[in-house]
């Protein structure tokens, strides 16, 4: 019989690797694409924040309650919170690195034109604009609109109101769209 | 430029709509406005377009690096699993009883000595052994049993507190052997 998430989870905690497979099989894919939607488009270090993301579940899969919510935005809830935390470690090591040198940064989180082309597909320009969003809304509409978590999740996960949230999926769109009409109407 | 009234209206009835569902039924409000709004309605169908675009993205495949399953899965045992923390209405409780079950059989045990001391005292004299020690004549098996009790419920209460509540990884490995032992020393020091 096949085992929940909810199941999974609880199996980890016990230190099922079985069920630790499982969960990364059901999970990494989606996963390395939220790391990826987060951490930007040009950086090589999605490999580094995926493992730690995993070893976080593992590591933290006891402290997950089936009583307060799905499996899927427990682990969404994990690996948010990590990709912040790596985002925010960087800008701080950069913003020393700046002061030191009284120089700023080449634009390098922008996509090359290698990606560019590799990424020429309509679907694929959306969520490449998805990276110029701030990070709240890119965050918001990512989860909704590309994870499917409910609004509460997301609330959970990104600790606002619901309503804040709602606002946030909205503007992102809002935001979304005029990047990608106006994108469009330069062709 | 300054928006109609409804216009602003038709705002917060979209942020409700975009936060739902994809593929869900346009509502009336929404659909009756926009038959009138050719302003909100190029909004409106540009922002369906943007989620749909969305939607079509989710079909992308993405590739993980085939090695990342074994660098995770080789740093396993070298990370250590988190116990949920015990609270310390928890901790409390389990004191409470712990304590409460020890006084009990403490005092079940005295009353039990209380009686088998003198027979004991008559034994010894009889066959020659007493002490030159008085006290150890009288309660010789209060001193050895609340001694030993003491010392043990001392050791155990912790311990048994912790094998309940807060079993460590490197504990899991060896749990029988550590509840038996927990255990016996808990029967023991009764």
């Amino acid at each position: 019989m096949k085992r929940t998430d909810e199941q999974l989870l609880i199996d980890v905690a016990k230190g099922d690797k079985s069920a630790f497979r499982e969960i990364y099989q059901n999970y990494s894919a989606a996963l390395y694409r939220l790391i990826k939607r987060l951490v930007g488009v040009k950086t090589s270090d999605y490999d580094e924040v995926f493992q730690e993301i995993m070893l976080r579940i593992w590591k933290n899969a006891p402290l997950f309650d089936p009583n307060k919510g799905r499996a899927k935005s427990w682990i969404y809830l994990v690996a948010t919170r990590n990709c912040l935390n790596w985002l925010e470690t960087k800008r701080n090591r950069s913003m020393a690195r700046e002061t030191e040198l009284h120089e700023t940064f080449p634009d390098s989180e922008k996509p090359g034109p290698e990606e560019a082309v590799f990424r020429s597909e309509e679907a694929e320009s959306a969520v490449r604009l998805l990276d110029c969003l701030p990070e709240d809304l890119k965050l918001a509409v990512s989860l909704r609109h590309l994870d499917d978590l409910s609004i509460e999740e997301i609330a959970g996960i990104t600790q606002v109101p619901e309503g804040t949230v709602k606002s946030r999926i909205f503007y992102g769109l809002k935001k979304l769209r005029s990047f990608f009409f106006k994108e469009n109407s330069h062709e | 430029m300054n928006k109609r009234p409804e216009c602003v209206e038709l705002q917060s009835r979209m942020v409700e709509f975009f936060s739902g569902p994809p593929g869900q039924a346009v509502p009336a409000e929404i659909s009756a406005h926009l038959e009138g709004c050719p302003e909100c309605r190029i909004e409106f169908d540009q922002l369906c377009q943007t989620v749909d675009m969305l939607q079509q993205s989710k079909a992308t495949v993405t590739t993980v690096p085939e090695n990342l399953l074994a660098a995770v899965e080789s740093r396993l045992d070298a990370t250590p699993q988190l116990r949920p923390m015990v609270s310390n209405n928890e901790v409390r409780n389990l004191l409470i009883v712990q304590y409460s079950y020890l006084a009990f059989m403490s005092v079940v045990i005295w009353v039990t000595l209380l009686f088998a001391q003198p027979f004991l005292t008559g034994w010894l004299a009889a066959n020659g052994m007493e002490s030159a020690m008085p006290l150890l004549n009288e309660y010789g098996l209060f001193l050895a049993f609340f001694a030993a009790g003491g010392i043990f419920a001392l050791i155990s209460s912790p311990l048994i507190i912790r094998t309940i509540a807060q079993t460590s990884t490197r504990e899991k490995k060896t749990g029988f052997l550590y509840r038996l032992f927990s255990g016996s020393l808990r029967m023991f020091a009764c």
